[in-house]
């Protein structure tokens, strides 16, 4: 049915998570609420709570600290759901690869659809790319949708997470 | 026949306030805002999640809450018992508060609470209108009250009441606690996910209708009815967007210290003759 797919594109909820960043991209996503961007006129609010969003906003390199709860995050929010990474950091690193203490970007931890790379990303790169998100989201199904890496991790139908082995998936890599 | 059309009607009309209530808002930021019919979207995708259940009686709260504001709105418009519609209303925003209860997250339980203490601030004003009502016009039996003509001529301060206590009953600042979407992100909400949180979703819009009708007494048979219930609106927007969030405790107090005189002043009046 063609309503439903304009319901699912017309109205994306926003969850905006900081894995580490500099707080540069955050800045700029929050611009892009603001009246002179102001992406509501989409239909897009920023949510704050995984189970209500569609679209994952992360920015950041992922430190060790967060990967965890980014990855608790993602497993919280209803199919069908989309991932940008925003800004340099998130899409592989930036400034901090190979540093001791990140994990070289969003991809590492979770799939990632859409890549809005710049330090720090613009408001306009960012509605481009949700823009982008947008696209891919209205083809997803409701199906439950697992990375193969995290298949023995995530138990059940309900999408929970089984700490002991995702921790030594973790260690692993 | 014509109640029975605008009963079938009503969730439109309330998805358009809604959306009408989401466009003015963002104008009065001087932003563009989403389209009118914004919420039909909202609801469309809500429905097409993955639905994720936490436990069963979360849910069947979830679909309480639903029907008895559904149920409310339908005894308002059929000229049913105003107390009635009143206690509906009630024990609608109280199983909202019980499903948040049976969870075990913190922000739901919070919300919960603030829940309980909007239902204490918003319910008492209401009633008293609605004995004001009673007094002016003999009978709680709404289609009785639907043949009076303009109560807000006999009933100023009343009224000024319903506008007192609007905030609110629309969960809108200074009075958003139960909610408080920077803060408890959705207060008694927050955990119902997709599906799930459709029906508190539709729920809103006929409590926004609710609302509207309750307006709309005090100016039957006016012309300026629908214009009265837009100025309204229009007036808790504007609060909404100038002011802060208070704490729960500050809604009660000040809910009840301007809007329980002002509705004892109008029935005082009454009593005496003077209105």
């Amino acid at each position: 049915m063609k309503i439903f797919e304009l319901g699912k594109a017309k109205s994306p909820w926003i969850l905006h998570y900081n894995t580490g960043s500099c707080n540069g991209c955050d800045i700029e996503l929050l611009a892009v609420l603001t009246p002179r961007y102001d992406v509501e006129r989409f239909g897009m609010l920023n949510k704050g709570n995984p189970k209500q969003a569609d679209i994952l906003l992360i920015t950041g390199p992922v430190t060790k600290r967060c990967r965890e709860r980014l990855l608790n995050l993602y497993l919280q929010v209803p199919e069908p759901k989309v991932v940008v990474a925003v800004g340099t950091c998130s899409c592989g690193g930036g400034v901090f690869r190979h540093m001791y203490n990140v994990e070289n970007g969003v991809e590492r931890v979770i799939p990632v659809d859409v890549y809005v790379p710049g330090c720090a990303a613009r408001p306009q790169q960012i509605i481009d790319g949700v823009v982008k998100a947008l696209q891919i989201l209205r083809e997803k199904g409701r199906a439950l949708e697992v990375p193969p890496h995290l298949k023995k991790i995530v138990r059940g139908r309900e999408g929970g997470i089984d700490r002991e082995s995702l921790l030594e998936d973790l260690r692993r890599r | 026949m014509k109640t029975l059309l605008i009963l079938v009607f009503s969730p439109v009309i309330g998805g358009l306030i809604e959306g009408a209530f989401r466009k003015v808002n963002a104008r009065m930021q001087t932003r563009v805002g989403p389209p009118i019919v914004q919420p039909f979207y909202d609801l469309l995708k809500l429905l097409q999640k993955r639905p994720i259940l936490i436990n069963n009686y979360h849910v069947l709260m979830a679909y309480a809450h639903f029907v008895l504001m559904a149920t409310a709105l339908a005894t308002f418009l059929l000229g049913g018992d105003l107390l009635l519609v009143i206690f509906f209303h009630g024990m609608s925003l109280a199983f909202l508060a019980m499903g948040a209860y049976s969870l075990r997250s913190a922000y739901s339980h919070v919300g919960a609470t603030r829940e309980l203490f909007h239902i204490l601030a918003v319910e008492p004003p209401l009633l008293l209108i609605a004995v004001n009502i009673y007094m002016n016009t003999g009978t709680f039996l709404l289609s009785d009250v639907f043949e009076t003509q303009r109560l807000v001529k006999i009933m100023p301060f009343s009224f000024l009441a319903l506008i007192a206590s609007l905030p609110g009953m629309l969960r809108r600042s200074p009075f958003d606690v139960s909610e408080a979407h920077q803060e408890i992100i959705g207060g008694p909400e927050i955990e119902y996910s997709g599906p799930f949180y459709a029906p508190i979703y539709l729920a809103k819009w006929l409590e926004k209708v609710l609302v509207a009708a309750f307006i709309g007494i005090f100016f039957l048979g006016s012309p300026l009815i629908v214009v009265a219930i837009a100025t309204s609106f229009i007036l808790v927007l504007a609060l909404d967007n100038s002011t802060a969030r208070l704490s729960y405790w500050d809604m009660v107090k000040i809910t009840w210290v301007v809007a329980l005189p002002l509705v004892g002043a109008n029935i005082f009046l009454n009593a005496q003759g003077v209105l």
